[in-house]
């Protein structure tokens, strides 16, 4: 198992390789010159070219490119256009609320799509089936940042339920933490709602056939001429086979989670990696928004590596040989 | 629903295509003679069933050629995605070898980058035209079905009919494309139905954030993104535009999923 971890981190390498590659070739492709950006319009053209050579700016560009890696592999991602402070710092400022949504996002997805797919499973064809199908089929055809419009003038400019942006309220003097934590989840409750709602569908989907497969086994007919009951039969037999997968669809919502969260935190102001990354899309900062792809990236593939390795621990029929 | 969801499929499409032809009616033009200011729905001309925008424009004329584009950019993305995705997907699963195995890490790259984002970058490099959205839809999400495409053709590799095509001497190129994609043809066009929703939320979104299709154009996101400022005046201007986009994508892809459900 050790040696297949290990095979899998070397594949990272030319996949981190490539991402870093097409951030790069991005910059190169972004209209402007940064140079402009720093020095004063009224220089002369001789100094200029001076600036120029003295930064390396007109060697060639794969030269341009091994220096730029070698110093984004020790974390120097170079400085915002918009704020000046250094690339690294603002990502990992705003990295914590990503990473909170994101998580709270999968868990209540696995703890709603469970006992939801198992539900139509085990009523596959009927009505009830039907509607979950329905339901969550709006749930993902809903444009998020629709949806997320919707719930802030239905619940917080009507009913004023919510708070209609940010993470935490700055108002209170002096809070406790409790009150720091109160007033974080009531921010979070439409952002999570919003990100939750576009991802029942596709786990619901596979829980259900899931079941639906598992129902038909023998040792399910078996247990059921023993007289075992539909529910000690659907959470003692089934829902175990079923919880299985679990893991590996984890690691394929992933992808999902951390592209969805741009767009969502940018309504809600939610001060994540996304708000920054759409901001910075708008204001043109485009060391901010090289980081962000190479840190969203690298977070998915992570996210994907640790879903494999879970799933090998958790069912070694799951060999060395496949992976 | 399934058949309530091919009616208002064909009805948007048929609607799409008739009305900008039979109507007259300049979906851009800001009527001058009107107040510039947003009016709820009323019934004395069919152009304001809708209401108006914060131009005085009837909303149900540019939900029509919303939808027009809409549709139009969802299933040329799609053509894009799936075409890209079955070459890919088959190539990788019927050389298999080294040439699977680069392929494979390439969807799996590709697979790593968040493709919202990267759709917004290369949208700020380059001027946001209606062609660099469909072209850049379709470039960024093609992976799902080279996945798919391989796994069949992998399958279909193994049936008696391919060893037969072989034995009458058929390889390479022409055994993949005449004998072997056609069999994957169904899980295709399943992929290829629910790639036109996805491909018009894509659109929606981008447009919605300004980097979509832009205004005089009407595109349901752009109307999205025009209604912004008149949230509290004005829903209609949000509600109308967001419920044609989740109509249309909901019907999409129940048609998609009945179309997987059979092709089973």
């Amino acid at each position: 198992m050790m040696g297949s971890i290990s095979k899998r981190l070397l594949t990272m390498i030319p996949m981190i390789l490539g991402i870093t590659a097409v951030s790069f070739v991005l910059m190169q492709l972004a209209p402007g010159d940064p140079l402009a950006m720093m020095v004063d319009p009224s220089i002369h053209e001789s100094d200029l070219a001076q600036v120029r050579e003295n930064l390396g700016l007109n060697q060639p560009v794969w030269i341009q490119y091994w220096r730029w890696l070698l110093a984004v592999l020790q974390g120097d991602f170079g400085y915002s256009f918009v704020t000046g402070q250094p690339v690294l710092t603002v990502i990992l400022d705003r990295l914590p609320a990503t990473l909170l949504l994101s998580g709270s996002t999968m868990v209540l997805i696995v703890g709603i799509t469970f006992p939801l797919g198992i539900w139509a499973g085990y009523k596959a064809n009927t009505a009830v089936d039907h509607w979950i199908t329905v339901l969550t089929f709006i749930g993902m055809s809903i444009p998020a940042f629709w949806l997320a419009l919707v719930l802030l003038l239905m619940l917080s400019v009507q009913l004023e339920w919510f708070p209609l942006s940010g993470f935490q309220n700055y108002a209170v003097f002096e809070p406790t933490v409790w009150q720091q934590c109160a007033s974080i989840v009531h921010h979070m409750v439409l952002p999570l709602v919003t990100s939750v709602l576009g991802g029942l569908a596709g786990l619901t989907r596979y829980h259900r056939s899931g079941v639906v497969g598992i129902l038909n086994r023998m040792y399910i007919t078996a247990a059921r001429s023993r007289g075992v009951g539909p529910s000690r039969l659907l959470f003692k037999h089934v829902a175990k086979n079923a919880a299985l997968p679990i893991i590996t669809l984890l690691g394929l919502m992933i992808p999902g989670l951390i592209g969805g969260s741009f767009v969502i935190e940018y309504i809600f102001a939610w001060p994540g990696m996304g708000q920054l990354g759409v901001s910075s899309v708008f204001a043109r900062d485009y060391p901010v928004l090289m980081a962000i792809l190479v840190f969203s990236s690298l977070l998915i593939m992570l996210g994907t590596l640790v879903s494999d390795i879970a799933y090998q621990w958790a069912d070694p029929r799951v060999g060395r040989t496949s992976v | 629903m399934v058949a309530l969801s091919a009616l208002f499929l064909m009805g948007l499409i048929g609607v799409s295509i008739l009305v900008p032809w039979l109507s007259g009616v300049d979906p851009n033009v800001v009527p001058l003679t009107q107040q510039l200011e947003p009016l709820p729905p009323r019934w004395d001309h069919w152009v304001y069933w809708f209401g108006t925008d914060d131009l005085g424009r009837g909303i149900l004329i540019r939900i029509v050629y919303g939808a027009r584009l809409s549709l139009v950019i969802g299933v040329v993305s799609a053509v894009v995605s799936t075409s890209i995705g079955s070459l890919v997907g088959g190539v990788s699963g019927y050389f298999g070898g080294w040439v699977d195995k680069v392929l494979m890490r390439f969807v799996e790259f590709m697979m790593a980058i968040p493709t919202l984002f990267l759709i917004l970058i290369i949208q700020t490099i380059y001027t946001p035209t209606i062609v660099t959205v469909m072209v850049v839809i379709g470039l960024t999400s093609w992976m799902g079905v080279a996945r798919l495409v391989r796994s069949e053709v992998l399958s279909i590799k193994q049936q008696p009919f391919v060893l037969a095509a072989r034995a009458r001497g058929v390889l390479g190129w022409r055994l993949l494309l005449r004998h072997i994609m056609p069999h994957a043809l169904p899980p295709i066009v399943v992929a290829a139905t629910l790639d036109v929703g996805g491909a018009i939320l894509i659109e929606s979104a981008l447009s919605f954030l300004g980097l979509g299709v832009q205004p005089p154009h009407a595109s349901w996101g752009n109307m999205l993104h025009n209604s912004l400022s008149y949230l509290l005046d004005a829903p209609w201007m949000a509600l109308i535009p967001g419920g044609f986009i989740t109509a249309t994508v909901l019907a999409i892809n129940i048609l998609g999923d009945r179309l997987r459900y059979r092709s089973d």
